[in-house]
């Protein structure tokens, strides 16, 4: 899978984005790096030109409740229903129902394994192939637990 | 479905749709076969160099400069895959900052197991670039062998780019990247250090027969970069270069050709267990597939 790994807003941590890099890397996938500090209107501008089929953002920075929405938003705004938005970081549980009901279907919390979104992808996969909803703006409720 | 100059998909990248565009090169790395008369040669600027040299971000400073004056470019920064997993962590558009995205394309590509060998459908992905609009076609790779030119190889002008403490043209020199490089970019030249290393660079040079001009320019801080233009604009077909360069790049694609055989790991099996010579399996693939 092609899957575009994003910094969005002003957050310089990129740490942990990097080691999710590093482990889809190793399960497989074709993994983009955006780098640091890239506005949601760049972040789908790179997923269209990398034609990825998931989209990770990596945030620690507080701006989720923002920055997120904006992500899902333009992606749709530009046609890019089918394509997976899945978060990593810290996001507190009062947060985590708006994102989900933007189209997010992982939220990835401190202490998740590597394994873990390696095994969202894999389940992605799964349901592309069934022909389930899994985009952004492919609605459904179903979301990675 | 065959992929055609009629094919909605290019009509739509021809009219400017990016989307459409990602979708054909997604198509034809897959491996499907294009059929687009070529109406233009495509310009193509391949770069390579040592990882650290700074190619990605003397590229954005190349590709911001060409924007700039109303040309289309287009980067295709090719990576290496796992060999392992199979899988690619593709980085360089992070160095991405000056030039506007809205204005270059920019797609990274993984090797796909051909070890620095030309990945599959990179001449199409070129073609259907160039037939689509994009003026200025920028093919990167890291440059740590003669498998990884010859990514570079299929374009028609290339630049090296080194810079202070890497002592690399040497290593280049023994990869045979001197033979088919247009221009060398001694990269970083606001670091201290920098004289010494164009120093270090053309002495290195100084055994080679027509050494290719080698130019001083900073990627951080933009000096240089124009002289380096102007010096990429006035590049003449070299003809000792393009033999060069079609040498390696059909070998390149014989090679990958070979490993893609089916009989191929029978054969080795054979020649590692001492059952047959090398030569005797290099007959039989032969024989089986009139020379691939």
């Amino acid at each position: 899978m092609r899957v575009v790994i994003a910094k969005a807003g002003l957050d310089g941590h990129d740490r942990g984005a990097k080691i999710i890099a590093r482990a889809m890397r190793d399960g497989g996938h074709e993994v983009i790096y955006t780098g640091l500090r890239r506005t949601p209107e760049q972040i789908v501008a790179i997923a269209r030109d990398e034609d990825a089929s998931a989209i990770g953002i990596s945030t620690l920075s507080g701006a989720h409740a923002r920055l997120i929405p904006s992500i899902c938003q333009l992606l749709r705004a530009e046609g890019m229903d089918e394509v997976t938005v899945f978060v990593g970081g810290i996001i507190p549980d009062i947060d985590r129902g708006p994102l989900y009901d933007c189209g997010v279907r992982a939220i990835f919390g401190p202490g998740t394994s590597v394994n873990d979104p390696i095994r969202f992808l894999e389940n992605v996969n799964e349901r592309i192939q069934q022909n389930l909803p899994v985009g952004v703006g492919q609605g459904g409720t179903w979301r990675w637990s | 479905m065959e992929l055609n100059s009629k094919s909605p998909l290019f009509e739509n990248a021809k009219n400017g749709d990016r989307r459409s565009l990602a979708k054909l090169l997604t198509r034809i790395e897959n491996g499907e076969e294009i059929d687009i008369p070529t109406t233009k040669a495509p310009w193509v600027l391949g770069v390579t160099g040592p990882p650290g040299a700074g190619k990605s971000t003397l590229i954005d400073r190349l590709a911001s400069h060409w924007s700039e004056n109303k040309q289309r470019v287009a980067i295709l920064a090719v990576d290496p895959s796992s060999p392992i997993s199979g899988g690619a962590l593709l980085g360089d558009r992070a160095r991405m900052v000056h030039s506007n995205p809205a204005q270059v394309y920019f797609r990274s590509i993984s090797a796909r197991g051909n070890h620095g060998g030309i990945p599959n459908g990179l001449e199409a992905m070129i073609q259907a670039l160039s037939e689509s609009g994009w003026d200025r076609v920028i093919i990167e790779t890291v440059g740590v062998g003669q498998g990884e030119y010859a990514v570079i190889s299929v374009a028609d002008r290339i630049l090296l780019v080194d810079g202070p403490d890497r002592g690399d043209v040497l290593q280049a020199e023994k990869a045979g990247i001197l033979e088919i490089a247009d221009l060398i970019a001694c990269n970083k030249s606001d670091l201290p250090g920098s004289l010494k290393a164009m120093k270090s660079i053309e002495d290195g040079l100084s055994y080679s027969d027509n050494p290719p001009p080698v130019i001083s320019v900073s990627s951080l801080t933009g000096d240089g970069i124009e002289n380096l233009v102007f010096r990429i604009e006035a590049l003449e077909p070299d003809l000792g270069k393009s033999t060069a360069r079609a040498k390696i790049s059909l070998e390149s694609i014989m090679i990958s050709r070979i490993r893609r055989s089916p009989l191929y790991d029978d054969v080795i099996q054979d020649i590692s267990q001492n059952k047959i010579t090398s030569k005797q399996g290099a007959e039989r693939m032969e024989e089986n597939y009139g020379g691939i």
